[in-house]
């Protein structure tokens, strides 16, 4: 149903790492990597571990979504209860992609941690592509954790719409990883790339309507909301939790913003990799 | 050979290397080379340059000018196929990571690496396995970095200060195991302000100031290049009065009360002073050491000593 959804290309054309074929007059050239991707699995495997450490992390993605659940679930009729359900979870999901992602990356850029990386045979594409495995680990788990509330708790939600979550959730998280990446890239200090981050957060979950149903909305800030990938993510949710079909057309501006935020994310990284 | 064709044989070939930042030039044309089973010990007043050359060499920064070559190739080639391993001074570590977990990963991108707990053990670290990365002092945090680096054991290392966090008598420890570890054809850089260290581990001493090699050679060559002699008396005389006698090339008061003459031709110098202040007692004549010539170095302005080569224009 969502397989038009790809993930954005932040992993495309990286720099060459241990399969650069060495020039000649290497007489010393004979030891080789042994398995070129080991080091890249070896550093994801650390970033998903440092991911499950991070208590503010899964505050944002899980806890909040939960809480703001409770809260908003006293009316409506089954079906509404179902939608801000796919819109909590969706809420929770793309948290995931920018929080793993766009304040942790500068911290890093801003301490030397990626210069040291890019002393060893890691290429720093590695220590981005880290982050954005980790995004969407954090939004799969924010996904399973929200839709298993809505499963077994009073929203009644079935089995197969808490599976599309899980696995629709994470793929339209490809959006805010691609902006978490770009937010990583672009500020000097990790306090104002938390505060963007956090802007970028709430702005685009109220303006999606993924806290107030977007059909409230008055007119002109509706269209605003049909722009924003987050409204488009949250049309996905809800068919999947309501038993609706999906639309292509959702899917497709949210691939759209993937490529975008992606692209731009990637140039962004290029040009700051080779300044320095 | 000619100037632009690095020699693949060593580990390390800088050669005419310039790099500018902005209208600042902070490199001046310098070579430095590393052989094969080389310790070599990169020292220099802060500000020298000795960040900015190891920034070259690991291709972190592209140089103006000049060719550099590590393990025979270019320095993104030797980094990518994991042949030179560095510890970089300034280097954050990343939040909620232990750091076996960072030792191990380093382990893990390096074709053949040491054991992650041995690389700890050799930095002095070895207790700090199952802490968490934010829990470190600066202290720790930098041994732990240290270990980031020998966990690599790779061809060519490079050591910024690696003994800066560590007690004197870890330091001793510290280079009589390195010394082991690494022996054989594996090539040694390391930056150090211990000149001792650099007297008793290097088997070349290359000093940088001012961007430009100011001297190149053995630990002794260098102290006597630079040095000479040293001379050590307690007279009524100051340093300066001091300076001016025959054979003396610098004078300065030390601490003690004494003052330090380095002599071009201390048998001369002792006798005039032995005349000319005739209260001057508790007199000690020892050959300079690499510290000496460093304090000598640094009086005179740094500039380069004639039996020197001199770096090409």
């Amino acid at each position: 149903m969502t397989t038009d959804l790809r993930p954005a290309p932040t992993t495309s054309g990286t720099t060459p790492m241990s399969t650069t074929a060495p020039t000649a007059a290497t007489a010393r050239s004979t030891r080789a990597p042994r398995r070129p991707l080991t080091p890249t699995l070896a550093y994801v495997r650390l970033e998903l571990s440092r991911t499950v450490r991070n208590p503010r992390a899964i505050l944002f993605t899980v806890m909040v979504p939960i809480l703001m659940l409770l809260v908003f679930s006293g009316g409506g009729d089954a079906d509404d209860k179902k939608a801000l359900l796919a819109s909590m979870a969706a809420y929770g999901a793309i948290g995931g992609g920018l929080f793993a992602t766009g304040p942790r990356l500068t911290a890093e850029r801003v301490s030397g941690w990626l210069r040291q990386l890019r002393a060893t045979p890691l290429s720093p594409t590695a220590a981005i592509v880290g982050k954005g495995a980790a995004g969407l680990l954090l939004a799969l788990t924010s996904a399973f954790i929200v839709g298993a509330v809505g499963r077994f708790g009073g929203t009644d939600i079935s089995t197969t719409a808490w599976i599309g979550l899980c696995v629709a959730l994470p793929l339209c998280a490809t959006v805010t990883v691609g902006l978490g990446l770009l937010v990583g890239a672009s500020f000097r200090s990790p306090e104002t790339a938390q505060g963007a981050t956090m802007l970028s957060y709430i702005g685009l979950s109220a303006l999606g309507g993924l806290w107030v149903p977007p059909d409230q909305f008055p007119t002109w800030l509706q269209d605003v909301a049909h722009v924003l990938p987050t409204f488009h993510i949250g049309e996905v949710a809800r068919a999947i939790t309501t038993g609706g079909t999906v639309g292509l057309g959702h899917c497709a501006i949210i691939a759209l913003w993937a490529v975008v935020l992606g692209g731009a994310a990637t140039v962004a990284w290029r040009r700051g990799t080779t300044v320095r | 050979m000619s100037p632009t064709s690095p020699d693949p044989s060593l580990l390390l070939d800088l050669r005419g290397v310039t790099q500018r930042y902005g209208r600042t030039t902070v490199l001046h044309g310098i070579d430095l080379r590393v052989a094969p089973g080389e310790a070599v010990a990169l020292l220099g007043p802060n500000g020298a340059g000795k960040s900015t050359a190891v920034s070259v060499l690991l291709g972190l920064s592209r140089p103006a000018e000049g060719t550099v070559s590590v393990c025979g190739r270019t320095p993104d080639h030797a980094v990518a196929a994991g042949c030179v391993g560095a510890m970089l001074q300034d280097a954050g570590l990343p939040d909620n990571t232990k750091v076996g977990q960072l030792v191990s990963l380093f382990a893990a991108i390096y074709p053949d690496p040491m054991d992650p707990r041995r690389a700890l053990e050799l930095a002095d670290a070895a207790d700090l396995w199952d802490r968490g990365s934010h829990e470190l002092s600066g202290g720790q945090a930098q041994r732990v970095r240290l270990a980031l680096a020998l966990v690599a054991d790779p061809e060519l290392l490079i050591l910024d200060e690696p003994t800066a966090a560590m007690d004197p008598q870890v330091r001793r420890t510290f280079w009589d195991a390195l010394r082991g570890q690494i022996g054989g054809d594996r090539g040694l850089l390391f930056a150090t302000h211990h000149l001792d260290e650099a007297q008793a581990v290097a088997d070349r001493v290359v000093v940088l100031a001012g961007g430009r090699i100011v001297a190149d050679g053995t630990p002794a060559e260098v102290a006597a290049r630079a040095g000479g002699t040293l001379l050590r008396v307690r007279t009524e005389a100051v340093a300066a009065e001091l300076a001016a006698l025959p054979g003396v090339r610098t004078a300065v008061d030390e601490p003690d009360g004494r003052a330090a003459l380095t002599c071009s031709d201390s048998d001369r110098a002792l006798r005039v002073l032995l005349e000319t202040y005739p209260d001057a007692r508790e007199i000690e004549v020892r050959p300079a050491d690499l510290e000496d010539a460093f304090l000598t170095m640094a009086a005179e302005g740094w500039s380069a000593t004639p039996a020197t080569t001199a770096p090409e224009a």
